[in-house]
């Protein structure tokens, strides 16, 4: 459990450097992926929704880099992601979610809504061509790494 | 034998010792915060210019690629471009020739005026547009002083100063209002001044400009030093699309913003810029 916790912590300290630095020359119609937010999800996503230890650790770690890079003070962020945790987890619970053919579905739609939700949290304006663009470029990382998670088996 | 500890209070305890920890530890982190990101910053930094000039690297491979098949168009514009600007170049000669004595005393003057400090762009913050530069408090950097490019390009102004490195606001943030006087070459009618605000994604408008006043696209965008904050003509970006509604008492641009994160290595930042009267 250490070692999957340590493998999290050093995940996120690379795609925090990442995305600020590498990705940015790669905007999109100047939006850019929030890899921070789509690893924080896969994690909660994958974890058993009667567990809740990698969830949290995520949502701190994601938390801390957020507002690391962010001039937002500690705590905004990991207190929004742990919300997003809990009531993820309660919906995932509720459509007990297997690991069946509608996955991805449930996947990509949670992710889409949570992702709007963190933004309104942040009072980013979701009602703009700019987001649409954003969302689509996150959901395709976010559904990229879906299937890297389940080919690599890193849930289990 | 302690009456609080019950068993389902043995339960219950361990997980607000956990909650009561986290809160302890972010008001912690939030106490020392500047002294935390500064540390996040130096450790990171190696590995951050790294990422962003790798970045800059395979982005410019990408878009050349890319733009291989507009290279015949583009060069037939430029070849146009090129005919218009020679005509121009020998008109402006001569108005030149009795400029320069002028042009130099007000360019000694400015260059009085500004003391520079050369910085290294290390990381973006897109959702808020905001840029992290390599220079602190400890090279002289303090709050609100103008970060501009080597063609006076204007970025922003400096946000938030750490030891080591500073935030630098981005005039596209969406906090951002900045005064601009827009060139124009009939220099005998009055100048026309309006107020760009950011928008954020690295956008901003054009606003406040008098609906009587003719503005058009590609007109270029200075700043006024109306506010203090930036001295006067530095580059701002050039109106895309005029918005000219009646009912309004101003006239809006779509402007594009001059400034070039990819090509931004090595910003400058007037640490001396004192307010014309």
């Amino acid at each position: 459990m250490w070692i999957k916790l340590l493998i999290i912590f050093l995940l996120f300290s690379l795609l925090a450097i990442l995305q600020t630095s590498f990705l940015t020359h790669f905007n999109i119609a100047q939006t850019s992926p929030n890899l921070i937010f789509i690893l924080f999800y896969l994690i909660v996503f994958f974890e058993n929704s009667q567990k809740y230890i990698q969830g949290i650790f995520s949502a701190i770690m994601a938390g801390f880099f957020l507002d690391i890079l962010s001039l937002l003070y500690f705590g905004t962020s990991f207190i929004y992601l742990l919300i997003i945790t809990f009531i993820l987890k309660y919906i995932l619970d509720l459509l007990n979610n297997n690991k069946g053919e509608y996955q991805i579905i449930h996947f990509t739609a949670l992710f889409t809504i949570f992702f709007i939700i963190y933004n309104l949290l942040h009072l980013t304006p979701v009602f703009s061509r700019f987001f649409l663009i954003e969302i689509t470029y996150n959901l395709f990382f976010a559904i990229l790494g879906f299937y890297i998670y389940k080919k690599f088996k890193l849930y289990a | 034998m302690n009456v609080f500890l019950t068993k389902p209070n043995k339960k219950v305890f361990p997980k607000v010792l956990i909650v009561i920890i986290i809160f302890v530890f972010i008001a912690i982190l939030n106490l020392f915060q500047n002294q935390f990101k500064n540390f996040f910053y130096f450790v990171s930094e190696p590995l951050q210019k790294t990422f962003w000039k790798t970045g800059g690297n395979t982005s410019n491979i990408f878009v050349s690629f890319l733009e291989t098949s507009k290279l015949a168009e583009v060069n037939k514009e430029l070849n146009i471009k090129n005919q218009e600007l020679l005509q121009e170049i020998s008109t402006l000669q001569n108005e030149k020739m009795e400029n320069q004595a002028l042009k130099e005393i007000v360019n000694i003057e400015q260059e009085k005026k500004f003391q520079l400090i050369l910085a290294d762009v290390m990381g973006v913050d897109s959702y808020q547009d905001y840029i992290l530069i390599d220079k602190g408090s400890e090279n002289g950097i303090s709050e609100n002083m103008p970060v501009i490019n080597s063609q006076k390009v204007l970025f922003g102004k400096v946000f938030k100063v750490y030891k080591n490195y500073s935030k630098v606001m981005l005039i596209s943030n969406k906090n951002n209002t900045l005064n601009i006087k827009i060139q124009k070459d009939d220099t005998l009618s009055p100048p026309i001044y309006g107020l760009v605000r950011g928008e954020n994604n690295f956008t901003a408008i054009l606003d406040t400009v008098p609906l009587d006043r003719e503005i058009k696209n590609e007109d270029v965008l200075i700043t006024s030093s109306l506010e203090g904050t930036f001295p006067r003509d530095l580059l701002v970006g050039k109106i895309t699309e005029v918005q000219k509604d009646d009912l309004k008492p101003f006239q809006t641009a779509k402007i594009e913003l001059f400034f070039n994160l990819k090509q931004a290595d090595k910003l400058f930042i007037i640490s001396d810029y004192k307010v014309e009267n």
